[in-house]
């Protein structure tokens, strides 16, 4: 299968107006349609590395990003998200038509997806064991990630852990990573050379931008992890960075209030957290400069985990 | 349907047959099917002792929750939404004051939503359990009271069959099941379910057609006369039989056939329910399907209330109600 | 009146580093056990071919149990909050 970067712009502009692309991320086919060049330029730009095909075959997402029909089409025009044909969102204003993207496959990946047990974290990876950050948003999980893996830790997600019912393993889609207002520069001063898009201003979450997946992620994204360390990140600006070990229970009790699915699950969705949290050394961190973050936590990679009973 | 259809791919054999994808898919709705049933069925202890003891006759239990207590075929893989109740109703206001002090209130609507509720539908809002945070429907009538022939409540409660070691609640007789099925499909709004809902009457006709044979289509037959709703299994049993093979006998649909509208709305109505129902399945709608689902979500409401109150309804729905509206 | 008590067909127990966690497969809830708790159900945990429920006496004289130093009234009261967590239920035989 070819990757984005390996279609000629006009190409894929074409496609994705016309019959869509099928974009591959992890585990998962998405059926993308859209006309609107910011679309284009966004998959272009930030899903590069990924591979892309048809559209053909069975898709698990079927979403179009569009402009309304009727009057704001054309006057001060606005943006839908579709699902299945279906519009999910409040319309946005047109130049957020790609961070809508990103939010409304974010949207399926909690609402339609029910052989995995998500959680609203973001995770990374060193070697092959897993760094699980659980938090909503604001907790600046997506920032640490997105330091992180400009630093060498492999990218799985910035937003949503998928954990493998029947094995227990952690899976990801390497999908672009979301930064907002300060983190911006934050990550730019941290990384000059990493792919940052261009910002989005006055989005319902301030100023939006993307950073670019490094290509080693994108292409052993298929490949899961097993857990390693679950760490509760907590942005501080008057503390210093600390990072503080946590009990398992109060770990457990964390990352089922920020799953998206574990009461629907039911008892399967028990088992493999209490799995989860038993093979994983956790940890609350507060942090204020994304530098020494990514140090203190390199260190705990560094040092292993304690044993497990 | 995603898990009814992982259970019968299951049952069959094929498992392994649709590409992993597709799998992983089906399995997860069969997880959530199954995690939701045992859910409903511990709801349905906690409520069994949180209702009154009612006059004239036990609550009866209706649809989904119907569908499982009884362990019809599929009931299990069905992803039940809410517990549908039904009770004289003379008892219902005096049931929500009970009901109220074992934790169970009303969810937030805006005042006219509030009170087509109360004074059209057949229900009150739906009850939430402030705690459980569970939702209950409860039903004085099988449509609502607006709708021009409003089929007899009473004659389903008093045939109601207690369900064996349950002290509290009845499901409807299997002819009662199959009648407040197509009356709900055919006379309610909710189209998007129509595919279900059109596989639910085809199992239970073919369950109870098997279990109870000429009994069962006997019964159906003069409870259909019984309840004035003859028109609505005139046109499930013909829409069943012709999509889905349903073994219906040839005598039952010549029976039902006095039931039916004049010939060309017949037709026309048929029409468009297929048209309906196929055109969701698919995907994105041509304008046609659009069209033919907005004339039958009309032709529902039109069921349910007189013409001048619908112009209202229809018009403060889409200006007024705080509701999303989807383009 | 002769109560005993055992756990909850519904409920499968997992433990933590020393804690114990209960799931209800019943109401979904997931409940984090106190020791004094976690005692009690251990007490009450049968193994294969043991009579299944517990009377308050065999519960206090269980050695985890004992250890808390609990007199009846304690003992009771746990087991009734545990039995409106749906976590244990109560057999009665006059």
């Amino acid at each position: 299968m070819s990757v984005v970067a390996d279609l000629p712009p006009a190409e894929l502009r074409d496609r994705l107006r016309g019959p869509g692309i099928d974009l591959v991320t992890g585990r998962f086919r998405t059926r993308i349609v859209s006309g609107l060049p910011e679309v284009t330029t966004g998959i272009a730009q930030l899903y590069r590395d990924f591979p892309v095909d048809g559209p053909t075959g069975f898709a698990d997402f079927h979403v179009a990003v569009a402009r309304p029909r009727g009057l704001r089409r054309w006057y001060r025009p606005q943006v839908l998200f579709r699902f299945d044909g279906r519009s999910v969102f409040k319309p946005l204003p047109g130049n957020q038509a790609f961070p809508m993207l990103e939010w409304g496959l974010n949207w399926c990946l909690t609402t339609q997806v029910h052989h995995y047990l998500v959680f609203h974290a973001a995770v990374v990876a060193n070697g092959e064991r897993a760094l699980v950050m659980p938090g909503p948003p604001g907790s600046g999980k997506s920032t640490l990630c997105a330091a992180l893996v400009t630093q060498g830790w492999r990218l799985l997600s910035d937003e949503m852990a998928l954990l493998d019912l029947e094995s227990g393993l952690i899976h990801g889609l390497a999908r672009p990573v979301s930064l907002k207002n300060e983190s911006i520069p934050a990550l730019q001063a941290l990384a000059p050379d990493a792919f940052v898009s261009a910002p989005c201003h006055d989005t319902l979450k301030g100023t939006v931008a993307h950073l670019r997946p490094p290509i080693d992620s994108v292409e052993r994204v298929r490949t899961p992890v097993r857990p390693g360390w679950i760490v509760f990140p907590r942005f501080v600006p008057q503390a210093a960075t600390e990072l503080l070990a946590r009990s398992r229970d109060t770990a457990f009790f964390g990352l089922v209030s920020n799953a998206f699915n574990y009461s629907a699950l039911g008892d399967i969705a028990f088992e493999r957290t209490v799995d989860l949290v038993a093979q994983s050394d956790c940890h609350d961190f507060s942090y204020i400069h994304l530098a020494e973050a990514v140090a203190r936590l390199g260190e705990l990679a560094g040092a292993g985990t304690r044993p497990v009973d | 349907m995603l898990a009814t259809l992982w259970d019968l791919l299951q049952a069959q054999g094929h498992a392994g047959a649709p590409p992993e994808p597709v799998r992983y898919q089906l399995w997860g709705a069969w997880l959530l099917a199954r995690r939701r049933t045992t859910a409903i069925l511990w709801e349905l202890r906690c409520l069994a002792a949180e209702l009154p003891v009612i006059e004239g006759g036990r609550p009866v239990l209706l649809k989904g929750v119907a569908y499982i207590v009884r362990d019809l075929p599929g009931a299990r893989s069905r992803l039940c939404g809410d517990i549908d109740l039904l009770v004289p109703r003379a008892e219902i206001d005096r049931v929500e004051r009970m009901l109220y002090w074992s934790g169970w209130s009303r969810g937030e609507l805006d005042p006219y939503d509030e009170q087509y509720y109360r004074q059209w539908m057949h229900q009150v809002p739906p009850l939430q359990h402030r705690r459980r945070r569970s939702t209950l429907d409860l039903h004085h009538n099988i449509l609502p009271e607006t709708v021009r022939q409003p089929p007899e409540p009473a004659r389903l409660i008093e045939r109601a069959e207690p369900i064996p070691g349950d002290p509290v609640f009845a499901t409807p007789t299997p002819a009662h099941m199959v009648i407040h099925s197509a009356a709900h499909l055919f006379a309610d709004s909710e189209w998007d379910k129509a595919v279900r809902d059109f596989y639910d009457l085809d199992r239970l006709l073919r369950h109870f057609g098997e279990q109870h044979g000429d009994a069962f289509w006997d019964e159906l037959l003069t409870e259909a006369q019984a309840m004035a709703c003859g028109r609505q299994v005139y046109y499930a049993l013909r829409c069943c039989s012709r999509w889905f093979a349903t073994p219906v006998p040839v005598t039952v649909l010549a029976r039902l056939r006095r039931f039916a509208p004049a010939a060309p709305i017949r037709a026309v109505l048929e029409r468009l329910f297929g048209l309906a129902t196929r055109a969701h399945a698919a995907g994105p709608s041509p304008r046609r399907t659009a069209a033919s689902r907005a004339l039958l979500f009309v032709r529902s409401h039109w069921i349910k209330m007189p013409p001048l109150m619908l112009m209202r309804h229809l018009f403060h729905k889409a200006f007024l109600s705080p509701r999303e509206e989807s383009p | 009146m002769y109560r005993r008590w055992e756990i909850d067909p519904h409920v499968r127990c997992r433990r933590l580093d020393d804690q114990l966690l209960a799931y209800h497969s019943g109401s979904g809830d997931t409940h984090l056990l106190t020791p004094f708790s976690d005692a009690i159900l251990t007490a009450l945990a049968v193994g294969p071919g043991e009579e299944a429920a517990r009377s308050l006496a065999e519960i206090r004289a269980d050695p985890g149990v004992a250890r808390f130093g609990a007199g009846d009234r304690e003992i009771a009261d746990a087991l009734w909050m545990l039995e409106e967590a749906g976590i244990v239920r109560v057999l009665e035989a006059a």
